[in-house]
């Protein structure tokens, strides 16, 4: 771990993998949200409004 | 390498101004907010439009068990933050005599009521977003500072940083860049360090004035957006102190931090003093104080309406106690935390804030998340499931920490090497906690005599993904 990365001394493997965590939640959050706003919102917005509406489920 | 004078950090008087300045900013703020007409539950909802002023926990639990463990967890982190306060006004006022930074911690926790008393919930919300604007911006400006010595080169940094550490005249001599430098000597150390991350993973989740921002936010799309905000903002605020935590060995130099009062805690105080002079450390010292009192303000206001709502007006009246009622005991309780937490504060001055919290993180993490979890994603998860969880959690965790060596044995624990109780071989004691309360947690839901409510699990998640009904109090 304490190994050069790709030649960099000071950045070594250790925290070239802790920086790239960041990225990796980064990723999955963008993909996350996509999947929720896209699909799930309204899913959840036809059945809020059955709700509201009174209806039974 | 700046020259730093060993005597002299920044000028106490430009502190005190910069500390007055936003002392008095946030408390306009904060008078301001309050006195648009509000109704007397406000004092703790913030005025949402919410039925989130039930403690989270309590919803499928019973109410003595959330409000204990909210109490307990506030109170860690209370005295952490404290402890913290005292540190940097120590630092920053040049008092390093430790009854007069007990004074100082005093300070703090009565300024901290007076903001909770005056501001509730609304004040206190914002005042943190000021802090939050401001912690982000000051942070992001040290970074900038610091990368731009080095042309950009965060390798050139880290090699930078290095040398200066292994120095024996500025650093420690230790090396910096090593991967488990503090964490790798031996294989307890090893399972410590896993076990503070479980605890760091686990519990920011549960901390419990965390937890109560979520019931502000009426739908699970708001609520997704707070959680990306949140994200982005603490995500680029860790990437600064990466930088900063490299910084501050290069710029200023090991030597000289643990030298200053405060000792590691003033080591981004110092920094700011280095790359920026008297009157930029100044600010960046306000900022952190103004996220402490923010923080502790906070918690607070967490603690005394969990005590109002769960325990006086739920237990003692039956639930009968009347709004005011219930707002005179959370004021009563704003002051008895801020008392208790001035009274701890200044008992674990001098320790390291940072360790202090992650203590409060295992806690949270071990009473609160495993109900959590099992409340969202467990429909037969019951009541008694719930109690055995949170109380097998929080007493674990506390007693664990108790026993362990960052409380004795140690050359640097709390009461010394000298007194040795410690037969807890960790740090930290979430890798043993958490699992347990998850354990209880099963155990009390499989052995509960009633099955639990699949009916109020199903509307609690159809309320949750859809928002329906949000705005009504939720009966249970």
């Amino acid at each position: 771990m304490a190994a050069p990365f790709l030649g960099l001394e000071g950045l070594n493997t250790g925290i070239v993998l802790g920086l790239f965590q960041f990225a990796v939640v980064w990723v999955w959050t963008a993909i996350y949200v996509r999947v929720a706003d896209r699909r799930l919102d309204p899913l959840s917005t036809v059945l809020r409004e059955r709700l509201v509406d009174g209806a039974d489920l | 390498m700046i020259p730093l004078e060993a005597a002299a950090y920044g000028n106490p008087l430009i502190n005190i101004g910069v500390f007055a300045v936003f002392v008095a900013a946030t408390l306009g703020v904060v008078i301001v907010v309050s006195r648009q007409k509000s109704k007397a539950s406000d004092f703790y909802t913030g005025g949402a439009k919410f039925s989130g002023r039930q403690n989270g926990l309590a919803i499928t639990g019973d109410y003595l068990s959330a409000a204990t463990s909210t109490l307990v967890i506030s109170f860690v982190y209370l005295l952490a933050q404290m402890a913290g306060a005292g540190g940097l006004v120590a630092l920053l006022l040049g008092v390093s005599d430790r009854s007069m930074q007990g004074v100082v911690i005093g300070l703090v926790g009565v300024l901290m009521i007076v903001y909770v008393l005056i501001g509730g919930m609304k004040g206190t919300t914002w005042v943190q977003m000021i802090k939050a604007v401001l912690l982000v911006t000051g942070a992001a400006v040290m970074t900038l500072l610091v990368l731009m010595g080095d042309g950009f080169n965060l390798d050139a940094l880290a090699l930078a940083a290095q040398q200066a550490a292994l120095d024996p005249a500025t650093g420690t001599g230790k090396d910096l860049l090593e991967p488990m430098g503090r964490y790798g000597a031996s294989e307890f150390t090893k399972l410590s360090f896993l076990s503070l991350s479980l605890a760091l993973i686990a519990g920011p989740s549960g901390l419990p004035h965390v937890l109560m921002r979520f019931y502000t936010v009426p739908t699970a799309r708001e609520a997704r957006r707070s959680a990306v905000w949140a994200i982005i903002l603490v995500g680029n605020f860790f990437l600064f102190t990466l930088v900063l935590g490299l910084g501050a060995p290069k710029l200023v130099g090991q030597q000289a931090i643990l030298a200053a009062p405060g000792g590691a805690n003033s080591a981004a105080p110092l920094l700011a003093l280095g790359l920026g002079g008297e009157v930029f450390m100044g600010v960046i010292s306000g900022v952190a104080f103004a996220t402490i009192l923010a923080v502790v303000a906070g918690l607070t206001i967490t603690a005394s309406a969990s005590f109002a709502h769960d325990v006086y007006n739920s237990i003692l009246k039956d639930g009968k106690a009347d709004p005011a009622q219930e707002v005179r005991v959370a004021r009563i309780t704003s002051v008895v935390v801020g008392v208790l937490a001035i009274l701890g504060g200044i008992a674990a001055n001098g320790q390291n804030i940072a360790f202090l919290i992650s203590l409060a993180f295992a806690v949270a993490a071990s009473a609160n998340l495993p109900s959590i979890l099992y409340t969202l994603y467990w429909r037969r998860f019951t009541t008694r499931g719930s109690v055995w969880s949170i109380y097998t959690g929080l007493v674990s965790a506390t007693l664990l920490i108790v026993f362990s060596p960052a409380i004795s044995g140690s050359p640097g624990s709390m009461l010394g090497e000298g007194i040795d109780f410690s037969w807890f071989p960790l740090d930290n004691p979430a890798l043993v906690s958490v699992p347990l309360a998850f354990l209880a947690g099963f155990l009390g839901t499989v052995t509960s005599s009633r099955r639990g409510d699949e009916e109020f699990a199903i509307e609690m998640e159809v309320r949750s993904m859809t928002g329906a009904g949000a705005g009504e109090a939720i009966v249970h």
